[in-house]
């Protein structure tokens, strides 16, 4: 059954849209557990980055000689953008808004975009000086950590993208706003992670 | 209502592909339990032959390659790929009855689930005919898991993967369904234990699962792309692996033993006739259990030498859950106690897994003492251990579920003269196999050695072992002959099998109907269908009229989704040897992997409606047929 | 006459959404600004040496947690009515991801 949905005057759609309907709350639920899990997933690659932190390096490929503060913090403040445009295009969503929440979804996707071209720029870069997957045991768990989250942050891209395509002449309802509402939770949780990845993995690792 | 009915046409498929394209929880429940089944019987097959290269000392069955392989596949088919199918089976077919749903919380992902355990099973054993299955211990410590010429572990690595996906997936789902999808009056602190249980071992799921992906992620790298976490001479570390592989191994193993306790849960008070003794008690058991579950990984790595405090941390927590699971025996004990109990043999199996479990957490908490672990370590009396646990709790309960809820999955009922004969042959047995091993292990025998010299006292313990095994795989075969004799059977059982059913699933008409519940039923309290017939009522009370309903559509992607990772796995193994054929199946699969997610997102499919007048006439024939 | 009241009663609304969005932008900005600062902080002590080795772990750490759960707590509104679930099994997830964490840094040799 449609169970009719109670639509605010105002906006002309539920005030929640994006748990209005049992599917949307399901979906915002399940969401949840699952940034609960990729916690974990994230803190094993965390536990194991730390255990073996400068570990079989030489000294001229040690983290702190070879992390650049400039761009780890062009990048953060890229993604640390990208969440806040992100939080913006869901505030005009529940307002109704689909103009202007295309348009700060735009930003976010542009802002990733850039993000993600730093961080293949640095992964060159580190190629060129020795710094490897394969180099020894500390590239090994560096690249599986910044990897994964560079692999979270690409595939965040392609899904808002084929989300904004898909509904570029829709309104907003309570059929898309739960995806383009848990897209934002995940990109948020990769902002989340990267605020670890800049603390531990690029800043302590300046400083030992 | 009416143009919402005819909003979307349902699409249906016949024969298999409506097996392959199913969404329906009933179905995907049939679909985990026969995969189960069918990899039970591999794993079995795989135990008959290690007992036989063990009959005798100095025996050469088979060589010690081979018997390494056999250990592991058996291991490893058993845990992942024939206890746990089989529980997802059992939740799958009764949890969104027991908690009066029309389906699980999202179909189209539980067909998806299905999908990644089967293709990852399929992989696992695929290793077989490709020169060698993985020959490291299910545990696979590194290094023994990276030497480059154990290419059965790179099976290992992507099979486990593929199919923990799909693990993860299932527990989502069923934690959102459980909290989601209840029917009105169905307070959490009325559901049934086995809903309980499952919701407890899906949270588990979500946290342990990601462990292990990591470390897989972590195996494969290594082998396949030339990674070096744990190789010491670049830096590398084994004792990662281990940590992340018993961050998720420990909370696995109550993820299995926790829904066989429900399942416990729901045959005793049936059968003793008498409600759940501490139900309340019982509930939080469970939470408790799953919480400490978390927090004793380390006493599988007491011999690694992590120092005193860590070994007395995780011994004084690993002896913290023998707490608990104490309540739950005496609450099944109580609930016997004075019950009018009816001994078929769903029945037997709870009986007799009372004290055979007990054995196995008794020697547990032996285990738990770090410094006498020193002693028991790597020996038969570990064996022994943990086949009490996963075969005495896991097993029985398995069985037992299978029996009881045989009726409500098939409309056929499995021959209790049959079962008796199995129950026995099987109870006999598995005590015959693993109680000798207990003493095998304290004379001094290790385990995972694939022949013994004579005259060091291990004979006789070795042959009654044996023997043990081969009853059980008789068996077994008595099992097969019943299922079969059941399918083959005219007789329909009538709704309500034992008579004694107290909760919602046992209130369905048989077979099925597809969206479960014509009308939504309101739960009066725990236990509410025998509450209903306490009060004289045939039939639960209902939450609404009967109208149209909402059903999703079968679906073809979560195959395609599935089976392009398999290819993609496949590719991986495969580029170490040929990178040409491996990188292109590598890019061939994860694109039909992902062109499926991308339909997935892109088609819109809103499922379709069943109109009332087809519910109406459904529930009018069930009426009159309850009349005949 | 009823039809003036409707649409009085409309406007009313109007502005309480209004006011509404703008505390709720307010809320996000403030937040934001917040996270900007910690980066800045934590950015800025490394820059200029500020901190003794051994308590930079810590000081970094504390600052990250905090920035978490800005992300957590305002952007992603985590606390909203109805989210007890979701709030405990994240904080579960917390928890075993403490000591993932905890354990692959103390306990191997």
């Amino acid at each position: 059954m449609a169970h009719a949905v109670e639509k605010h005057p105002v906006t002309g759609i539920p005030v929640n849209p994006e748990k209005a309907t049992l599917e949307g709350k399901n979906k915002y639920v399940a969401f949840w557990f699952f940034l609960g899990g990729e916690t974990v997933l994230f803190a094993s690659l965390f536990g194991t980055y730390v255990g073996l932190l400068n570990s079989g390096a030489p000294e001229e490929l040690r983290s702190y000689n070879i992390f650049e503060m400039g761009l780890v913090f062009l990048m953060t403040m890229l993604l640390l953008t990208s969440s806040l445009t992100s939080v913006l295009a869901m505030m005009n969503m529940k307002a109704n808004n689909p103009a202007r929440m295309k348009f700060w979804l735009i930003v976010t996707l542009v802002l990733g975009a850039g993000f993600l071209a730093a961080e293949i720029y640095e992964f060159i870069h580190y190629y060129h000086i020795g710094h490897t997957f394969t180099s020894s045991a500390f590239g090994s768990a560096f690249y599986t950590l910044v990897g994964f989250h560079g692999a979270h942050v690409t595939f965040g891209l392609l899904w808002i993208t084929t989300l904004l395509i898909r509904n570029w002449n829709r309104p907003i309802d309570v059929h898309n706003a739960p995806k383009f509402y848990v897209s934002s939770l995940y990109w948020h949780f990769i902002d989340v992670v990267w605020v670890f990845i800049f603390s531990i993995v690029y800043l302590l690792g300046m400083v030992s | 209502m009416a143009q919402t009915t005819a909003l979307q046409q349902s699409r249906k498929y016949n024969g298999l592909m409506d097996w392959i394209t199913t969404v329906d929880h009933k179905k995907i429940g049939i679909l985990y339990l026969f995969s189960g089944i069918f990899f039970l019987l591999l794993g079995g097959i795989e135990a008959l032959l290690i007992r036989w290269q063990l009959v005798r000392p100095m025996n050469d069955f088979v060589s010690g390659e081979t018997f390494n392989q056999l250990i592991t596949m058996h291991g490893t088919t058993m845990i992942f790929l024939a206890a746990m199918p089989m529980l997802f089976g059992f939740m799958n077919a009764v949890v969104p009855l027991q908690i009066g749903a029309r389906d699980v919380a999202f179909p189209f992902i539980n067909s998806l689930g299905f999908w990644l355990f089967f293709f990852g099973g399929v992989m696992l054993n695929l290793s077989w005919f490709f020169g060698a299955a993985p020959n490291a211990g299910w545990t696979a410590y590194a290094p023994l898991s990276t030497q480059p010429e154990a290419t059965g572990v790179d099976f290992y690595a992507l099979g486990l993967q593929i199919s923990g996906f799909g693990s993860l997936m299932a527990g989502i789902n069923f934690l959102v369904t459980i909290l989601n999808m209840r029917a009105p009056g169905m307070k959490l602190m009325r559901m049934p234990l086995f809903t309980w249980t499952t919701f407890v071992a899906s949270a588990l799921i979500v946290f342990a699962f990601p462990p292990l992906t990591v470390g897989l992620f972590m195996l494969m790298f290594e082998r396949l792309f030339g990674a070096v976490y744990f190789d010491p001479a670049m830096g590398g570390n084994v004792i990662i692996w281990e940590h992340l592989f018993w961050i998720f191994g420990h909370p696995e193993v109550y993820i299995l033993i926790l829904p066989a306790f429900g399942i416990f849960s729901e045959i005793i008070p049936t059968f003793a006739r008498k409600r759940l003794f501490g139900y309340t008690t019982m509930v939080f058991a469970t939470m408790l259990i799953g919480f400490l579950g978390f927090m004793v990984w380390v006493h599988h790595m007491f011999t690694v030498g992590l120092g005193p405090v860590a070994n007395s941390i995780f011994a004084v927590a690993t002896m913290a859950i023998a707490v608990p699971t104490g309540v739950k025996i005496f609450n099944w004990l109580f609930t016997l106690w004075g019950g009018q109990i009816k001994f078929n043999v769903a029945m037997l199996y709870s009986v007799a897994f009372i004290p055979s479990f007990l054995v196995g957490g008794m020697t547990g908490v032996m285990l738990s003492v770090a410094p006498a672990d020193y002693q028991y370590h790597d020996s038969y009396f570990v064996v022994a251990h943990f086949h009490y646990v996963i075969v005495g709790g896991v097993v029985y309960g398995l069985f037992a579920g299978l029996y009881y809820w045989f009726p409500l999955m098939f409309g056929k009922a499995l021959s209790e003269k049959l079962g008796y004969w199995q129950f026995w042959l099987f109870f006999i047995g598995f005590h015959l196999t693993f109680f000798p091993q207990h003493f095998l292990g304290l004379f001094g025998m290790p385990r995972r050695v694939f022949t013994y010299l004579p005259n060091q006292g291990f004979e006789t313990m070795n042959l009654l072992s044996t023997i043990g095994a081969f009853f059980m795989g008789v068996s077994t075969i008595i099992l097969l002959v019943a299922v079969v004799k059941a399918f083959m059977s005219k007789h329909v059982v009538k709704p309500d099998h034992w008579g004694d059913g107290r909760t919602l699933e046992w209130t369905l008409p048989v077979p099925t109907p597809e969206y479960n519940f014509a009308q939504t039923p309101l739960v009066k309290g725990l236990d509410t269908f025998w509450l209903e017939k306490m009060a004289g009522n045939k039939r639960v009370s209902v939450a609404e009229p009967v109208s149209d309903i909402h059903m999703p559509n079968n679906s073809l992607i979560p195959f395609f989704m599935s089976l392009g990772l398999f290819i993609a796995g496949l590719g991986a193994i495969f580029q170490k040897d040929n990178m040409v054929i491996g990188w292109s199946l590598i890019a061939f699969g994860l694109l039909m992997t992902f062109v499926s997610m991308f339909l997935r997102s892109w088609i819109d499919d809103h499922g379709y409606y069943i109109p009332k007048s087809q519910v109406e006439a459904d529930l009018k024939a069930i009426r009159e047929k309850g009349e005949q | 006459m009823e039809k003036r009241t409707m649409n009085e009663s409309h406007k009313q609304l109007e502005l309480e959404v209004k006011a509404e969005s703008r505390r709720e932008y307010q809320l996000q900005l403030i937040s934001f600004a917040m996270m900007i600062l910690l980066t800045f902080v934590a950015f800025g002590a490394v820059y200029a040496e500020l901190m003794p080795v051994w308590a930079a772990g810590g000081f970094l750490i504390i600052l990250a947690i905090i920035q978490v759960f800005l992300q957590l707590y305002i952007f992603m509104h985590m606390n909203n009515r109805g989210n007890t679930w979701i709030v405990g099994m994240m904080w579960l997830g917390i928890f075993v991801a403490i000591i993932t964490v905890a354990a692959l840094r103390l306990l191997i040799w």
